[in-house]
């Protein structure tokens, strides 16, 4: 229903709806008032059409949720895609709400809709043959604008955008939970490596004071404190021999000057007194011993620090390969720590790649699916039409053979039917539901096999597996062969059985090449069957006379120059001309007749009238 | 019903009246926007199920009975059917009197009396 008022803010900013309508519909009071006031309008206005079937469709279209449409649309990350699938969604919106023709829908919008329904039709055999049978190029667009303008297609379309509009979950939204994982992975693992490059730099660190250590087995440059190590080992003797020597000094200085000392005393206690020196003497004697001391104290020392180095460098070489195990054996933990949260990170990483992936994919399918709505559409109304035709051929078909109640050419129908039939189950948007579809593969084998080998070899292959009604039995290869010498019992069999292949292959593909025309024609069997065919059937007559001249059936050699025309490149309605007249095709037609509005609609015959022909054979 | 009208033309009539009751009664806001569309998908999906103009007749009753907005709808159609049957019954009458077949006369003016007083108005 057309409410100006649910239409997305971000759809009126980007110029899809003219300033004045979007205040207009801004301001409207009560948007569900101007809602039934416009469904109202339509209404009456079909009723001022006197179509009753419009007027009851217009309610009961699906109804679109235009803003969470817009809202799906608007989480799309990839620009072009989401101003693409914005276009194509407005575009839609205005085609079902205000009409295809006359709306506001723009040139741009309407030719791409109108682009997508031109090729799903191309991709279709039915309806790419009625298409490509149309020369005029505007009659061709009103082709387009009468498939988009089909109320089952706009039902379809309008159905499959309200689903995606209900659906929840379209688009996965765990890529932002994913995204604060990771992050949360890598500052675990920042830290980590923080750590570990600590680690590495104390290790380089006493890695370096060691180096001072290392002594190589020969040659080489020997470090610092090894070469010292060394030289004081080297000399540790001579410092122990020179330590004592030394201590020797100090003592005997110690001693003298408590001998000179207790002199000075007992002069200074006795003044005059003979055979004494003079106390400056003795204090000269005094300082000398202590200066000697002194000296020797000092060397005893230099020697005492030279001796107790070794130990303190042994000391510092085992701390610093102490500490070397102790940091690798931390970095070797370090390592593992970080190799797991290397793992997580990578884990965390790829499940947020995934759910991105997931997110894009489901992003792009979206857009797809709007894009693509009209394709599914045509390809679901196509398809309704199809099992609606091969019904109506069925029954055609059924009713023109009703006098085959028993028989040889009654098992051999039934035989066919069995052969190229198959029944299957359908999930449609109105539920399940079981069906018959054409084996299209089998029946184009079968087709191929009575175009290049005629029609005997068919019938012998139907007759095979057809049940004799007299004994109940499978015919035997006897019985076959008797049934294919019986003139009677082929005269009848025989353009049935066509018909019915025929007639099956021209609903499920582009119909005849020209290769296939040519030899249909150029056989016997062909060439009595088109001149049959254009003999019962006036409006083919009417239309070959038009293209052929007057008279041209009459004419020797009429279908093989028939052929000749069809086989024309340029000539795609002759070609179909030659469809219709070497197959069973105005059986057809009628059936699309019979069809009613999917006759009206998809008509299949280019040059069917659609009055429901006779049968051309038999 | 009457039997000289094709079926299609009936149809046609039919599908006209219904619209045309549905669109007033929802201008009136005798019916929501959602019965509206549940009334116009229950036609749209039963009224081509009806190959005869009896099936038509049938399917206007059903869809009386379902909702009541198209009683009246019913009840002219109904009408008409009578109307007409008793113009071909006094036809008849008249025709039997004529040929002086009294008793035959008498017998289908009870007939037609005692189907318009509860009898069925199949067509």
């Amino acid at each position: 229903m057309a409410d100006a008022t649910v239409i997305p803010q971000e759809a009126i900013s980007r110029g899809y709806m003219h300033s004045r309508e979007a205040g207009a519909s801004r301001r409207a009071a009560n948007p569900q008032e101007v809602s039934s006031a416009r469904l109202s309008e339509k209404m009456g206005a079909a009723l001022k059409e006197q179509n009753w079937q419009k007027m009851f469709e217009i309610p009961s279209q699906p109804r679109l949720d235009h803003a969470r449409l817009g809202e799906k649309v608007d989480k799309i990350g990839d620009q072009n895609l989401r101003t693409q699938t914005n276009d194509s969604l407005v575009g839609t919106r205005l085609a079902l709400e205000e009409g295809f023709k006359g709306g506001r829908i723009s040139q741009q919008q309407q030719d791409r809709i109108a682009g997508k329904v031109e090729e799903t039709i191309m991709r279709n055999p039915l309806l790419s043959r009625e298409y490509l049978a149309i020369n005029d190029i505007q009659a061709r667009r009103e082709f387009l604008v009468k498939h988009i303008e089909d109320p089952r297609i706009q039902r379809i379309v309008r159905k499959e955008l309200q689903e995606i509009a209900e659906a929840t979950d379209d688009l996965p939204n765990d890529a932002r939970e994913k995204s604060y994982d990771v992050q949360e992975k890598t500052l675990e693992r920042d830290s980590m490596q923080a750590d570990r490059d600590e680690l590495d730099r104390q290790i380089r660190e006493v890695d370096h004071r060691l180096q001072e250590f290392e002594r190589p087995a020969a040659g080489g440059h020997m470090g610092a404190r090894a070469q010292e190590l060394e030289d004081l080992r080297t000399t540790l003797t001579a410092n122990r021999a020179g330590h004592a020597a030394q201590t020797q000094i100090v003592n005997n200085a110690e001693f003298r000057i408590r001998q000179l000392t207790s002199e000075r005393e007992d002069t200074l206690r006795n003044p005059g007194q003979t055979g004494r020196r003079p106390i400056v003497d003795i204090d000269n004697e005094i300082n000398t011993e202590r200066q000697n001391g002194s000296a020797a104290q000092a060397e005893m020392t230099r020697l005492t620090g030279l001796i107790d180095r070794i130990p303190q460098l042994e000391q510092e070489e085992q701390h610093l390969n102490k500490e070397r195990r102790g940091l690798r054996g931390e970095r070797s933990a370090k390592n593992f720590e970080l190799g797991k949260s290397n793992t997580a990170l990578q884990r965390a990483t790829d499940e947020y790649n995934d759910a991105l992936r997931r997110r894009e994919q489901a992003e792009y399918a979206l857009g797809n699916r709007i894009n693509d709505v009209w394709s599914s559409a045509v390809i679901e109304v196509a398809n309704q039409d199809l099992t609606e035709l091969a019904a109506n051929m069925r029954r055609i078909h059924d009713e023109e053979f009703a006098g085959l109640k028993e028989g040889a050419s009654k098992a051999g129908r039934d035989r066919i039917k069995e052969l190229l039939d198959r029944k299957i189950e359908t999930r449609g948007w109105r539920g399940k539901r079981g069906r018959t579809v054409i084996d299209k593969i089998k029946t184009q084998q079968i087709s191929a096999e009575i175009i290049d080998k005629g029609p005997e070899v068919a019938a012998r292959r139907f007759l095979s597996g057809a049940k004799n009604p007299e004994t109940g039995q499978t015919y035997t290869p006897e019985e076959v062969s008797a049934l294919l010498k019986d003139k009677d019992f082929m005269a009848e069999f025989q353009p049935m059985m066509i018909k019915e292949v025929f007639g099956r292959k021209l609903l499920t593909s582009k119909g005849f090449s020209p290769e296939d025309a040519r030899k249909i024609v150029e056989s016997d069997w062909g060439d009595q069957m088109v001149q049959g065919a254009a003999q019962r059937n006036e409006d083919l007559k009417n239309k070959i006379e038009e293209i052929m001249g007057i008279g041209a059936m009459d004419k020797p050699g009429f279908a093989k120059r028939l052929a000749q025309e069809a086989v024309k490149p340029k000539n795609v309605g002759l070609l179909a001309l030659l469809g219709l007249l070497a197959a069973p095709f105005a059986g057809v037609v009628g059936v699309a007749a019979v069809g009613g509005g999917v006759a009206g609609k998809a008509g299949i015959g280019a040059y069917g009238s659609g009055k429901g022909h006779s049968p051309v054979f038999g | 019903m009457d039997p000289d009208q094709s079926f299609e033309a009936y149809k046609d009539r039919i599908g006209m009246r219904l619209a045309r009751k549905v669109l007033t009664a929802f201008e009136e806001k005798r019916i929501s926007e959602e019965l509206l569309s549940e009334i116009s998908q229950y036609v749209l999906d039963n009224i081509d199920k009806a190959k005869t103009n009896s099936d038509l007749l049938d399917f206007l009753e059903h869809l009386a009975d379902k909702w009541a907005i198209f009683q009246d709808v019913l009840v002219v159609e109904e009408a008409q059917i009578q109307e007409k049957e008793n113009k071909e019954n006094v036809e008849k009458i008249e025709e039997l009197i004529d040929q002086n077949k009294i008793d035959e006369a008498m017998k289908i003016a009870d007939q037609a009396n005692q189907e318009a007083n509860g009898g069925t108005v199949n067509g």
